[in-house]
């Protein structure tokens, strides 16, 4: 199981800056506070597009999801938009079974991620 | 092999959620849960867990602990997730009505889902809670060919 990281690169495209953010381990009670903290710099930072790499994340609980939600209402205030790319099929199933595949864009691969964030 | 009945003490603290899922995902294996099954009984003991290691203790409480009890049964497992601290009223444990609900981005913050997921992925969940007396919620998912 590998141990709980963020990873923030930021891309430009030719509508403005994107943030991709990799996340690796779990986004559990325990994590959720660094990741939150770290979107918070990133969010001051002004931007509003957020391309969420989810290929390494092995677990995700409440508290994650509701992080992912306050991400998500904070960049659609801003008028952006939030992908997740390629989660494991553990999180896409739990996602899915609450009824979050309906609110959150994913993408299987990051061509097609960047370009619903462009 | 584990046998059933089975409890396990440990810290009330978040760091330890991570060993308590691994815990739980195994004893839920040995049972014969597999799949979604399996997914949904660690995601429910994980949310349980998590609100006592950040609302059962008042900062200081020497007494953070927390106790799971799994028993098997031919019919389902049952999974006593307890603490000594606080307690509270029954009611603070009425979790929101639906996904739906939760999910409107107007909402000033993103609160309650842990219950909603422990409500909706398990089959029985019960809540045993007063005022510093601690918590004991019980938690049941039958065998698929019982349920």
């Amino acid at each position: 199981m590998k141990p709980f990281s963020i990873d923030v690169t930021q891309e430009s495209s030719a509508s403005g800056a994107i943030v991709e953010v990799h996340v690796s381990g779990f986004l559990d009670a325990h994590t959720v506070n660094t990741f939150d903290g770290r979107m918070e710099e990133e969010l001051e930072r002004d931007v509003n597009r957020f391309l969420l790499n989810f290929e390494e994340l092995s677990y995700i609980s409440s508290a994650g999801i509701g992080s992912l939600m306050v991400l998500l209402q904070q960049v659609r205030r801003k008028g952006g938009e939030l992908v997740i790319l390629n989660p494991q099929p553990k999180v896409y199933a739990v996602l899915d079974l609450l009824g979050f595949t309906k609110i959150f864009h994913f993408a299987s691969d990051r061509a097609s991620a960047m370009q619903a964030l462009s | 092999m584990t046998d059933f009945p089975v409890r396990y003490t440990c810290l009330a603290d978040r760091a330890v959620l991570s060993l308590l899922r691994q815990y739980v995902s195994r004893a839920a294996e040995q049972c014969g849960f597999s799949g979604e099954d399996a997914i949904k009984i660690e995601m429910a003991v994980d949310e349980a867990c998590s609100n006592v290691a950040e609302h059962a203790y008042l900062d200081g409480d020497d007494r953070r602990m927390i106790t799971l009890q799994l028993d098997s049964s031919p019919e389902a497992l049952t999974i006593h997730v307890i603490d000594h601290g606080r307690g509270g009223c029954p009611a603070d444990f009425h979790p929101l009505g639906s996904i739906e609900e939760y999910c409107r981005l107007d909402r000033g913050a993103f609160g309650g889902l842990g219950l909603l997921i422990m409500r909706r992925f398990m089959d029985e969940m019960e809540v045993d809670s007063a005022p510093n007396a601690g918590t004991r919620v019980m938690l049941r998912k039958y065998r698929s060919e019982a349920a």
